[in-house]
């Protein structure tokens, strides 16, 4: 009887043992498989990967940009979620799967100070406007935009909030107002609450870390953060918040959409944004390439009809009408009142604007 | 050899060369697949499993979090905000499980006591929670807790609210969708102990003269004791480490555990540190468990559910 246990024990120990390792060994193949085809198609000749923030400005951006890039050269543009501090940590690591990411002018700066971009070949078509002379050969087919305050014209109709200081009283102009939180682009919420506390435009940089905190902790009950951009919009628009902080181009998409929005340009932050070519990156002829495609004239007022982003190459201006132009964030109108970032001032701040707004955040 | 015939259950055989003692028949196995079959090869395919989804991340995390030495460790320990994490998780897990206990064992006794067609109903709820994705499951509270949402588009109806609500992106709002999702885990193992109450003891008391509060005393809490115990530890042990409720119905100052394990993965990128966290939290689980067991033999309760 014992020996018998003993013997189908060691025989099951042996079966089971032969089982787990030819599923082990199963396993093994198609991991390496999968991984394999995973790196021949990354490494194919026909991709290139750009990480951007998605919601309806890529969609605009597939729409105008990528199908005709596509079916004129047959690369496919691979899409991925932006993140600055991954964006850093591949350049640092040596790992570099995206080719190049969507970044904002003071991001521009902070990735050159920090010597990550691939300077653009020469056949690239450069920008002529807004873009500084000493950024033009990292960063082409940009656009401009402005961080401003879009608000719902049912709950404000005759009374519309004007400034960032409107955007604090919560008195005059009651509800929640969608704000980013640290898992989505978070450009200017300091410079917001300093305009709102009186600050001077021309003295905004070195931004107060302490005095803008303060400020937003005041209205700290009434934001209604959101985790992406989508999420901002999708606020806004279903009337959860009355008023929200987020890109000219975001708000004006949910407006087309038939939400009741109207976009206070007045104290607008104006930036531009474009792909920052990763120096390691993959794919580095096709980014190129997919970046000289979208470097033109053309299709930069093709972009701006569809979202309301402005263009960098004046010769766009010719394709666009005037209504479309004076809709621009660097329209003369709007370009009067807005409140120009301060891309090498806020660079140098920007990784400790991120710790500071992220730790204020979990403090509540 | 004389067969004792008073005994009905097991036949005593006695005979002096075995010096008297009682020769057990030998009764039938009850497994279906052991090692005497030969069929025992099929626990390679759960052994398997077991082994690539719970033992491989595992070592891959443990492997991570040590790549510092105990840096990993030093660091997740030094960060203020994972103190303050493991005190708010632990309180909204003592709040949860609370919560769940006193409407689960209501639950419970409907279950128990109910006629057959309101039971299939109560069940069907039970399990329909139970089998719809919770993160479908957290959708739907999003869209009812909203300022503007289901919630206060139904109070506003009826004419008791008039401001929009203020409970998304606090922590309150995480009470209610959790408790949801805990309920079913709760309600099934006091349900169990429910439905093994003997009737004939209660009986037996009542016409011995016994009143309600004796009954309940003496033999309903008792009964119940292991059921609340066994789906306590489970609520409270599944609350720790619960993700997806925290990461979409809380604001960015509610954090617990698994979204500050989270944020250091997906935002700080130190994994070390994040990996050390992760297992913390393992450790302290596994060092409630083995309280659990000892003290109230939780395992035992759970196996019979």
């Amino acid at each position: 009887m014992l020996d018998d246990g003993k013997a189908s024990r060691r025989q099951f120990l042996i079966k089971g043992g032969a089982a787990l390792g030819a599923l082990t060994g199963a396993a093994a193949v198609v991991d390496a498989a999968a991984a394999g085809t995973d790196r021949l198609f990354r490494t194919q000749a026909n991709i290139c990967v750009y990480a951007d923030y998605g919601g309806t400005t890529e969609a605009a951006r597939q729409q105008v940009y990528t199908n005709s890039f596509t079916a004129k050269t047959g690369i496919k543009v691979d899409y991925a979620p932006a993140d600055d501090a991954k964006f850093v940590l591949m350049a640092e690591q040596g790992n570099v799967i995206w080719d190049a990411q969507d970044a904002n002018n003071y991001e521009f700066v902070e990735f050159m100070n920090l010597n990550l971009l691939h300077k653009l070949p020469s056949w690239v078509p450069r920008a002529d406007m807004v873009v500084e002379p000493q950024y033009r050969d990292y960063a082409s087919a940009c656009y401009t935009f402005s961080y401003l305050m879009p608000y719902r014209t049912d709950k404000f109709g005759a009374n519309k909030p004007q400034s960032w200081a409107d955007f604090w009283d919560t008195s005059k102009f009651p509800g929640m107002r969608a704000f980013p939180n640290d898992s989505t682009d978070t450009g200017g919420v300091f410079e917001v609450a300093l305009l709102a506390d009186g600050v001077n435009p021309s003295k905004l940089y070195p931004l107060d870390f302490d005095r803008a905190l303060n400020k937003l902790s005041q209205l700290r009950s009434n934001l209604l953060f959101y985790s992406s951009l989508a999420e901002g919009q999708q606020f806004l628009a279903s009337g959860n918040a009355s008023l929200g902080m987020m890109s000219n181009a975001r708000a004006y998409a949910i407006k087309t959409q038939g939400a009741p929005i109207e976009l206070n340009w007045n104290q607008a932050l104006l930036a531009w944004s474009g792909p920052a070519v990763q120096r390691r990156a993959p794919h580095l002829v096709n980014i190129s390439k997919m970046i000289a495609w979208e470097a033109s004239p053309l299709r930069q007022a093709q972009f701006a009809q569809l979202t309301h982003y402005g263009p960098t190459m004046s010769a766009a201006f010719k394709h666009m009408p005037k209504s479309l132009i004076d809709a621009l964030p660097s329209s003369p109108a709007h370009a009067k009142v807005a409140v120009k970032i301060n891309a090498p001032a806020l660079a140098k701040q920007y990784q400790d604007y991120q710790a500071a707004y992220t730790q204020w955040l979990a403090k509540g | 050899m004389t067969v004792d015939e008073t005994s009905s259950q097991q036949a005593r055989v006695t005979d002096s060369s075995l010096l008297g003692r009682p020769i057990q028949p030998v009764l039938p196995r009850k497994s279906a697949a052991t090692a005497e079959d030969g069929r025992g090869w099929l626990l390679a395919v759960p052994f398997t499993l077991l082994a690539l989804c719970l033992a491989g991340p595992l070592v891959a995390i443990s492997l991570t979090a040590f790549q510092r030495g105990a840096g990993g460790f030093a660091h997740a320990l030094g960060e203020a905000i994972y103190l303050r994490a493991i005190e708010r998780t632990v309180l909204l897990a003592l709040i949860v499980t609370v919560i769940c206990l006193c409407l689960g064992l209501f639950y419970a006794v409907g279950l128990a006591v109910s006629p057959a067609w309101i039971k299939f109903i109560l069940f069907a709820s039970l399990f329909a929670t139970f089998w719809i994705s919770l993160l479908v499951r957290t959708y739907g509270w999003i869209l009812l807790l909203e300022p503007v949402g289901a919630l206060y588009w139904a109070l506003h109806k009826m004419g008791l609210l008039h401001a929009p609500l203020t409970i998304f992106q606090t922590t309150p709002a995480m009470y209610p969708a959790m408790v949801a999702a805990m309920l079913p885990f709760m309600v099934l193992p006091i349900y169990r102990s429910l439905v093994g109450l003997d009737r004939n003891q209660i009986w037996a008391a009542r016409s011995l003269g016994g009143r309600a509060s004796l009954i309940m005393r003496r033999i309903i809490l008792p009964e119940l004791k292991g059921g609340v115990v066994a789906g306590s530890t489970l609520v409270f042990m599944i609350s720790l480490g619960f993700f997806v409720t925290p990461r979409f119905l809380a604001g960015p100052e509610n954090f617990t555990l698994s979204t500050v394990i989270d944020h250091e993965f997906e935002r700080t990128y130190d994994f070390t540190a994040a990996s050390a966290m992760g297992l913390g939290l393992l450790g302290g689980v596994l060092v409630l468990f083995l309280f659990a067991e000892r003290l109230f033999k939780v395992s035992e309760n759970w196996e019979r559910v």
